[in-house]
């Protein structure tokens, strides 16, 4: 096929096992996840050390199912891209020593990927199925960085209204997830640095811990997110936090400690149990507070930088609260765009880390060999 | 003097701090090993280790027919760095997977059949990882019990129950030896601190029997450590998951 080579993907920061074959052009032959999710609602967030269990289960079969799935042999290989960092350092050795031993084993370059520049990335890919979205001038309309050949799905509706196109360097980058809440400047796909981040709860996080005093389960972000949308947002008032100009970090820890004192009063007002409604009033009230926060600083950062572009990536980039709150923001400035990456793309998989990995430099044999995992690695110096 | 084609063995630890990776032929006769007492983390080190075996000796990569894994117990990640490297070099090689319980390599290096050892790796917060073996007239250990996490008293429970002597090897033993002694007295003899340590030349010894005997091997999609404990948060929580390590 005229599409190869392809990089081989592998990510395994957290509690997602995941492959992918992405051609340099940046289109998904492959994306194969094994989530845990269901694994770690039994204790309401990720456990490290089960993760990293299941980890070793997954990681090698998933290479190999990319690999059949798409009809590749090794010579199809060009590179293998693995997360290095950061993330649950049990669960990235499992990744990073399938990949190494891969590279060694198959002679084929090593390239370590930063899991944020991954998720940044991946509005550049083309989905196996579907597309991204652009809000832009109060519209949400379809978008592929790329025309999309026989092999990618896009619904009917979406193809008749589709738009070709992608951010264009420098923008500013939203990183949202239940490990990360970052904004960055992001020059080029290798020259990422950190305009702010939280001090203290990923909003991801926040939402799973809301989640778990409201006895919502687990995973939060999307269960309150479809409560919310039957909640009346302004029934209780939540400060969005951190919304001071002069402080451009994020918090989520008192958000999240307000709301668990809300429903905490509450219970004892309805000793019988909470009824629904209120239950969804305040899922409303704590998604907007933490929504505006978001938006609000991205809206900032874009203002400060002259930014035309904003693209929002991570796990909660698929909160429908959040894309529909930039939809708004995009009516409001005109001039602004907001990108969002299909959900697929969203939330922790290989393909970002092998579209990424087409731009980084593999590492030399001696280094690649001894490559250990970063649980921590400042994305300012990656390049 | 090993030819170039000769089918090789490789064997793999990563369970205990003394980890590194061997090359026997396969007859089971010990080729090269490298084995680090662990500064640093053994992903650093493993991979690295491996290619300048083969560089060093002149040996082809592709020659090796069997691999030898330390599956545990053990330390939870160093497990899993050995095994992850293990199973890809099977599959890429075609080669068989063995895994051993890292007890019994450590067993398997006391040289008198008939003797009964004990190997004590110290598993922290108060426990031991227990082996009891008796060697055969192979060489080869046969478990008594199956392995175990445990206090040092219950683990001498059952030793004392065998009312017999023991030999103790593996540096839960030793830092616990005044304990076994006073509990056993003359039916505790120590081996030399060396005999304790599983060791990848072990496992590339016990893999190269295996694959003369034809015993069957692991599936290397499938193979999982053997952890003994569950996790912290299984126990917190009173959960048993339906997972590999659980079943």
């Amino acid at each position: 096929m005229a599409d190869r080579p392809y990089i081989l993907g592998i990510e395994s920061s957290c509690d997602e096992t995941a492959a992918a074959l992405v051609t340099r052009e940046g289109r998904v032959r492959v994306s194969a996840v094994a989530s845990q999710v269901d694994l770690h609602a039994h204790f309401g967030g990720v456990v490290p050390e089960v993760a990293a269990r299941m980890h070793i289960q997954a990681c090698l079969p998933l290479v190999e199912e990319a690999m059949d799935d798409a009809g590749a042999t090794w010579d199809d290989i060009e590179a293998i891209a693995v997360t290095s960092g950061p993330g649950l350092i049990g669960c990235l050795l499992v990744g990073l020593e399938t990949a190494k031993t891969l590279s060694w084993l198959r002679d084929k370059p090593l390239i370590p990927v930063h899991h944020l520049a991954g998720h940044l990335y991946s509005i550049h890919l083309m989905p196996p199925a579907g597309a991204h979205r652009l809000m832009d001038k109060g519209a949400n309309k379809p978008v592929l960085p790329l025309e999309p050949d026989d092999t990618e799905k896009i619904a009917a509706t979406d193809r008749a209204e589709l738009e070709i196109g992608r951010p264009q360097y420098p923008y500013v980058g939203l990183i949202v997830s239940g490990g990360h809440t970052s904004l960055v400047w992001v020059e080029s796909p290798t020259r990422i640095t950190t305009v702010a981040q939280t001090r203290d709860d990923a909003v991801g996080e926040a939402y799973d811990k809301v989640a778990r005093v409201a006895g919502l389960g687990y995973p939060g972000g999307p269960i309150i997110d479809k409560l919310a949308t039957q909640g009346r947002p302004d029934a209780f008032t939540f400060t969005p936090p951190m919304l001071r100009r002069d402080r451009p970090d994020f918090s989520f820890s008192g958000l999240k400690t307000a709301v668990g004192r809300e429903f905490e009063k509450l219970r004892a007002q309805h000793p019988d149990g909470l009824p629904d409604q209120i239950i969804r009033d305040v899922c409303a009230g704590f998604q907007k507070a933490a929504v505006e926060a978001l938006i609000g600083k991205a809206l900032d950062a874009c203002a400060e930088h002259g930014s035309r572009d904003l693209v929002i990536s991570g796990g909660v980039a698929c909160n429908r609260g959040l894309r529909e709150r930039a939809r708004q923001a995009s009516a409001d400035r005109k001039m602004l765009r907001i990108w969002f990456p299909h959900p697929s793309l969203c939330t922790d998989n290989a393909a970002m880390i092998a579209g990424a990995g087409w731009n980084f430099k593999p590492l030399p044999r001696p280094s690649a060999l001894e490559l250990n995992a970063r649980a921590t690695w400042p994305i300012d110096a990656i390049a | 003097m090993t030819a170039a084609n000769d089918a090789l063995v490789l064997g793999v630890e990563a369970a205990t701090p003394v980890g590194g990776v061997a090359l026997a032929d396969a007859s089971g006769r010990l080729i090269a090993h490298c084995w680090r007492v662990r500064q640093g983390p053994i992903s650093v080190s493993l991979l690295a280790d491996l290619d300048a075996l083969f560089h060093d000796e002149g040996l082809k990569r592709e020659n090796v027919r069997a691999i030898g894994v330390s599956l545990g117990p053990g330390a939870f990640t160093g497990l899993r760095v050995g095994l992850a490297t293990a199973k890809t070099l099977a599959r890429g090689w075609g080669a068989k997977l063995y895994g051993f319980s890292t007890l019994e390599l450590a067993a398997r290096r006391w040289p008198i059949a008939g003797d009964a050892v004990a190997v004590l790796l110290d598993a922290r917060r108060g426990e031991m990882y227990g082996g009891l073996y008796r060697i055969a007239p192979s060489g080869r250990p046969a478990a008594l019990r199956p392995d175990s996490v445990e206090s040092i008293e219950s683990l001498l429970n059952a030793i004392d129950a065998m009312n017999e002597p023991f030999v103790f090897a593996g540096d839960g033993a030793w830092k616990n030896r005044a304990a076994i002694d006073k509990r056993l007295g003359g039916r505790a003899k120590w081996a030399p601190p060396h005999i304790g340590s599983p060791g990848a030349d072990a496992a590339a010894i016990a893999a190269a029997e295996a694959l003369g005997a034809d015993i069957p091997s692991l599936e290397p999609l499938q193979a999982a450590p053997l952890y003994l404990r569950p996790s912290d948060a299984e126990k917190r929580h009173g959960v048993h998951l339906n997972a590999p390590w659980s079943a």
